[in-house]
């Protein structure tokens, strides 16, 4: 119904130019002898033929361009553009509220908070509050910021999970700034993937226990995680 | 395309200038080459701007009632990053290659997100 009365009104604009043009502008006496102008004047019943001929162009053509403007407008005006490359991150699900449309989704990130408004054609699979997702952000205005569900989806794929690693001991520092009990240990890991790799530790441990971190010794671990996002925990007998 | 486009560019450019020197019906070629030239030569202006990858899910394939040489083009919906839009003028053969449900990798400018293509190159 809106279709047709849209096209009804695109159809009474033109014919009323057209109309304008043929019988009420001054044409000169050349034009006029072509006869056509005469003949529109002088077969009136034409002129319902070519209402009707404008509607059905209307209906076909023009009406369906003009019903997507709104549509076009909304999405214009979730455009945004940032001031620079933006910051990639892990970002953490805190609250979801879904609705027909589209799905309210409030996202930590980086010391922020935001709730994005996210279709629910855009989600792929199933999302739940405490699931990471990636998220991009300006770092001149944390708010402008987008996800990305399909690369969260794609680290889903290439989580890690190794067990059969060992972690070399080479030096222990005492991290007291951090907390009473706190050591970073730089160590060589040994066996999987991280094969050689270094990397040091965060580790709280009793100091009653640091006779047991002498260097050159061998901590079984298991590192888990995402491949940009993985934690590694020394399976100690304390 | 881009000769297409540099060409309608020209035309739409004449009936500006022709509007102001010779009448004011010639901004309707004006309004109908102006927007063809900028369907033509947008892919190329944006395609420079685009230099992330990510994956997009096609959500359905349609014709979108255009053809070239007697083939029909045809759009589709595909949800990327946090989004869904919809890729028109797609060849022919995409119908093909592609189903909805698949997952397809497209290109997009990590300034501007909404400005995006799909990356035949894979």
């Amino acid at each position: 119904m809106k279709k047709i009365l849209i096209s009804l009104l695109v159809a009474i604009v033109l014919f009323t130019i057209v109309i304008y043009f043929l019988l009420f502008r001054m044409y000169p006496q050349s034009t006029i002898d072509l006869g056509f102008i005469h003949f529109i004047s002088s077969a009136p019943e034409g002129i319902i033929g070519g209402f009707l001929g404008m509607f059905v162009a209307s209906y076909f053509s023009f009406t369906p361009s003009i019903m997507d403007i709104p549509e076009k407008l909304n999405t214009i005006k979730g455009h945004f553009k940032l001031s620079t490359q933006p910051i990639k991150t892990q970002g953490r699900i805190i609250s979801k509220n879904v609705t027909a449309e589209c799905t309210e989704l409030s996202i930590h990130y980086d010391g922020n908070r935001k709730v994005f408004n996210v279709s629910n054609k855009a989600i792929h699979g199933s999302i739940k509050v405490g699931d990471d997702i990636t998220v991009y952000y300006d770092p001149n205005n944390t708010e402008l910021a987008y996800l990305d569900f399909y690369k969260s989806l794609n680290e889903d794929v290439q989580t890690i999970q190794d067990s059969d690693v060992l972690f070399k001991l080479i030096d222990i520092t005492p991290r007291f700034d951090m907390g009473n009990n706190i050591f970073e240990l730089l160590g060589e890991f040994h066996g999987g993937q991280y094969q050689g790799k270094k990397g040091s530790l965060i580790h709280e441990f009793p100091r009653e226990d640091i006779a047991q971190y002498t260097p050159g010794r061998l901590f079984p671990c298991v590192i888990s995680g995402t491949k940009d996002n993985y934690s590694i925990q020394l399976l100690t007998s304390s | 395309m881009k000769e297409y486009g540099i060409f309608t560019l020209g035309m739409g450019v004449l009936s500006i200038i022709m509007a102001f020197v010779h009448g004011p019906a010639w901004i309707i070629g004006a309004i109908v080459a102006l927007p063809m030239a900028w369907q033509f030569l947008s892919k190329d202006i944006y395609s420079s701007q685009c230099n992330e990858v990510t994956q997009g899910r096609v959500i359905n394939i349609q014709p979108s009632g255009v053809f070239i040489n007697r083939l029909p083009l045809y759009q589709a919906d595909i949800a990327y990053l946090d989004r869904v839009k919809t890729f028109e003028s797609l060849p022919t053969n995409f119908i093909h290659d592609v189903s909805p449900g698949d997952i397809i990798e497209i290109k997009y400018s990590a300034i501007k997100p909404h400005i995006s293509f799909i990356n035949f190159t894979n």
